[in-house]
């Protein structure tokens, strides 16, 4: 009932023209019906007319056919009429005094849900101009007030930050040399840890004993943003100390499969060293599918050709590009209309999108034995404007 | 880290709260704001309307509440006393207090369960927010009161001076009228001992200052000749008291003139009230000025309970006998304008040329026998003009709020007459009742 109220509302604006129209039609209609009845009386109308006006019909069973019908049909009509709310075109930039009146009715923003972390989470962070709402779930074992502080400072706005339990869990990886690591330590700048990759990553208690069995109730901020999403973007972070720790909660798991949200995977742009040396895109997709339980729609890709001094600094640290294969991914023409057929790059089930999605930075960096003596390093990053046109285009397209 | 979040609650107070967050308004001697941050020696953040975040939030989208690792409390906007506070302060992490009508009073909670909340509390929406607490806090219930409505305030005024009296002995530590008495033999104190008077307040006798109800509250104000104040009542800094009659339970805020006479009433501040008059049991919100021998009526001929519009609720029984009118921020009012009990004027609104005020004002709304709709340019600059004269800038995040209330409240002047197209008699009305206000406001 509220629903058709708060509809019919949107009616208010016109109330008197409205009015006037019905008036009008009244008058219409009766001045129209005094040349009938004058036409009637004064010319010989033909047999059927007899039946096109149900004389057969006593006179008030006829006025409440037509009153009924005419009354149906308005109240039709009215209904209508208020889809095409009238709406203010630019409720941001009231004139002064004016009211702006429009025919159309606004498209409503996608409502976004990213399961990242890092700074990969404040790549992302840009998006929220463009949704209706924007909720990060923060990996479980992250403090959840780091990405506060740095979006704070950013002054982003109409996003939100949310654990998606406030157990306080730790996660651990196996390497596959056998030995067993707090992801929240940085492994990545371990010498001797270098060539490694993860083999199983775990819930665990704070000494690193597996807690398989721990129920971790979900906050409903974040399972009802997964719930509700039009899309879910895993990434862009690292797969497994942004990503994949949010997906060994089974009811994180449980809400992604329910959810009809589209998955869209953003995929790392180089390997991490003791985490995913060796890994190539299928790869990635394949660690998502095996913690997620799911396979991501779509699966983004960069294609940007990186300058080979970047490419050398980064081998250096045992880091390649995760880029697509031939060897890697089945090319599928899917015919959408009898004559366009649209090619998809598929990788283990899931759409690959190659896109131009990262930028060389010049990053500044310190250490804290040495505060004072900074390094400059050109680093390659995902570029946020990039990475949000690319993943509006999929929202647009699909 | 002490929040305050507004909750579905401030609609009630609606148009009163159009332009200010409900913790914004006075009740006792103080806000709720200014209680908190007496008590606890820093200024509280806020959570509240965006159109009012800039003006008296932590601005729109406040994420940097969430950006320490220490603990976030919230305070019910609608709170009145918060003796409960400290207590609060003490407790585990991840509790909450609720009141015995089961609403959300406060929290003291982690960064993360305060991170799941944030949302439904920046769209003011405490019922969910309390649901998911349920779920992970620790609950206590607290016998406290939250506002509820906006007479609440009118009501509950004497009993919460009485309260911030205690708070204000503690901080300040004001001398009362029996520890350093009046030097002017002409000013008649009882029950001194009752009687807190500012170091720089300004008595002129011959005046009476009666505290034998309740205490008496004078900030660094001036009370001219042949005042009469009866206590429970709170006077503050700057306002001037000109050979008025301020009966019990009245609380005038800062930079107030007030003349004629004034029974349990509040005036939020920056207000002007100098001529003869009454004003009873009624609310005023800041920038308010009502003209000589402008009345209210408080009480009905049948002496039945009051009735009052309220933008939420539409017409609604208040249960008081007693009650004035409400006027919310930048209201003006001509001379010899009646208001019945119940009257409620919205934000910005200038009825002038009328014997008898309408019941109900919208916001944005000037004439007298004819309403039509304030321009929102004219109206700033008249504001503009006015808080001037009080050495006060009408900043730029001020001026957007107030161009944002008259948008959201132009369905409420949708049947009103059109904004004249070229210049009538009316404009000139306007302009005059314009020129008036703004030299009621004489340079202070």
């Amino acid at each position: 009932m509220q629903a058709i109220f708060n509809r019919l509302s949107s009616l208010k604006y016109l109330l008197r023209p409205l009015a006037l129209v019905g008036i009008g039609i009244v008058l219409l209609s009766l001045g129209l019906a005094y040349f009938v009845v004058a036409l009637y009386h004064t010319v010989d109308v033909p047999d059927f007319f007899y039946y096109v006006t149900l004389q057969f019909l006593p006179r008030w069973t006829r006025g409440f056919l037509l009153g009924g019908a005419g009354l149906a049909i308005l109240i039709a009509g009215i209904w209508q009429l208020s889809s095409v709310v009238v709406i203010s075109l630019t409720p941001e930039q009231e004139t002064d005094g004016e009211l702006l009146v429009g025919y159309r009715q606004l498209k409503s923003a996608p409502f976004v849900t990213v399961l990242s972390g890092g700074s990969g989470m404040l790549v992302l962070a840009g998006l929220g101009r463009d949704v209706r709402q924007l909720v990060c779930v923060t990996p479980i074992q992250d403090p959840v007030e780091y990405y506060y502080r740095a979006a704070s400072l950013l002054q982003f706005e109409n996003v939100i930050y949310v654990p998606p339990s406030p157990a306080p869990v730790q996660v651990f990886v196996e390497l596959d040399d056998g030995s067993r690591h707090n992801i929240r330590h940085d492994l990545t700048h371990n010498d001797q840890l270098t060539n490694r990759h993860v083999q199983q990553i775990y819930l665990a208690d704070d000494h690193g004993q597996p807690c398989e069995n721990v129920a971790l109730p979900l906050l409903r901020q974040a399972s009802e943003a997964i719930a509700n999403a039009d899309a879910i973007i895993l990434g862009p972070g690292s797969l497994f100390a942004s990503i994949i720790p949010n997906l060994l909660i089974p009811e994180v798991r449980e809400a992604i499969k329910r959810s009809k949200a589209r998955k869209i995977y953003i995929c790392n742009l180089m390997t991490e060293p003791a985490l995913t040396t060796g890994f190539n895109v299928a790869e990635h997709i394949r660690q998502i599918k095996r913690y997620g339980q799911f396979t991501p729609d779509y699966v983004l890709v960069d294609v940007q050709r990186i300058e080979p001094a970047i490419r050398r600094l980064y081998e250096a640290a045992n880091q390649v590009p995760v880029q697509l294969t031939p060897e890697e991914y089945e090319e599928t023409m899917v015919p959408t209309t009898d004559r366009v057929t649209t090619r998809s790059v598929v990788v283990e089930g899931a759409e690959v999108i190659e896109a131009d999605l990262a930028s060389t930075i010049v990053q500044v960096s310190a250490t804290l034995d040495r505060p004072g003596e900074s390094r400059a390093v050109r680093v390659l990053r995902h570029d946020p404007e990039k990475v949000t046109g690319a993943i509006l285009e999929v929202l647009r397209r699909t | 880290m002490i929040t305050f979040f507004e909750d579905q609650g401030y609609r009630a107070f609606l148009p009163l709260t159009y332009s200010r967050p409900v913790y914004e308004m006075r009740c006792g001697i103080y806000t709720l704001r200014e209680r908190v941050e007496m008590l606890l020696g820093t200024p509280p953040h806020a959570i509240c309307r965006r159109h009012l975040a800039a003006v008296y939030g932590s601005g729109r989208w406040p994420l940097r509440l969430l950006a320490h690792g220490t603990p976030l409390t919230l305070v019910n906007g609608r709170a009145l006393a918060v003796d409960w506070l400290p207590d609060l302060l003490h407790e585990p992490l991840n509790t909450i207090y609720v009141t015995e009508d089961d609403q959300l009073l406060g929290a003291r909670l982690s960064p993360s369960l305060a991170s799941a909340v944030m949302l439904n509390l920046l769209h003011q929406d405490a019922t969910p927010a309390l649901d998911e607490l349920r779920r992970f806090a620790r609950v206590v219930e607290v016998k406290t009161r939250l506002l509820v409505f906006p007479w609440d305030m009118v009501a509950l005024n004497a009993e919460q001076i009485a309260r911030d009296v205690a708070l204000l002995a503690s901080v300040h530590g004001w001398p009362t009228a029996a520890e350093r008495p009046p030097a002017d033999p002409s000013i008649v104190v009882h029950n001194p001992a009752q009687v807190y008077l500012h170091p720089a307040a300004r008595l002129d006798g011959p005046l009476v200052l009666d505290a034998r109800d309740g205490p008496i509250v004078i900030d660094a104000a001036h009370i001219e000749p042949f005042s009469f104040i009866q206590g429970p009542t709170a006077i503050g800094a700057g306002s001037l008291i000109a050979s008025a009659r301020i009966r019990a339970e009245t609380t005038i805020g800062p930079v107030c003139r007030v003349g004629g006479e004034v029974e349990a009433s509040i005036i939020q501040g920056y207000s002007n009230k100098h001529h003869d008059g009454f004003l009873g049991h009624s609310y005023l919100g800041e920038w308010v000025n009502i003209g000589a021998m402008t009345t209210n009526s408080d009480l009905k001929n049948t002496y039945g309970t009051i009735r009052v519009m309220l933008t939420e609720h539409g017409q609604i029984d208040s249960g008081q006998m007693k009650l004035g009118c409400f006027l919310a921020d930048h209201v003006k009012l001509g001379i010899g304008v009646h208001l019945n009990g119940g009257a409620v004027i919205g934000t910005g609104s200038n009825i002038f040329g009328i014997h008898f005020a309408p019941k109900t004002v919208p916001p944005f709304t000037w004439g007298g026998e004819v309403f039509r709709e304030y321009r929102i340019e004219r109206m700033i600059q008249v504001a503009r003009k006015v808080m001037s004269r009080r050495k006060i800038e009408l900043v730029p995040d001020q001026e957007n709020m107030l161009r944002d209330v008259f948008a959201q409240t132009r369905g409420s002047r949708a049947d009103m007459a059109e904004p004249a197209a070229l210049p009538s008699p009316g404009d000139e009305a306007l302009a005059q009742a314009e020129t008036y206000v703004v030299q009621s406001y004489e340079a202070a």
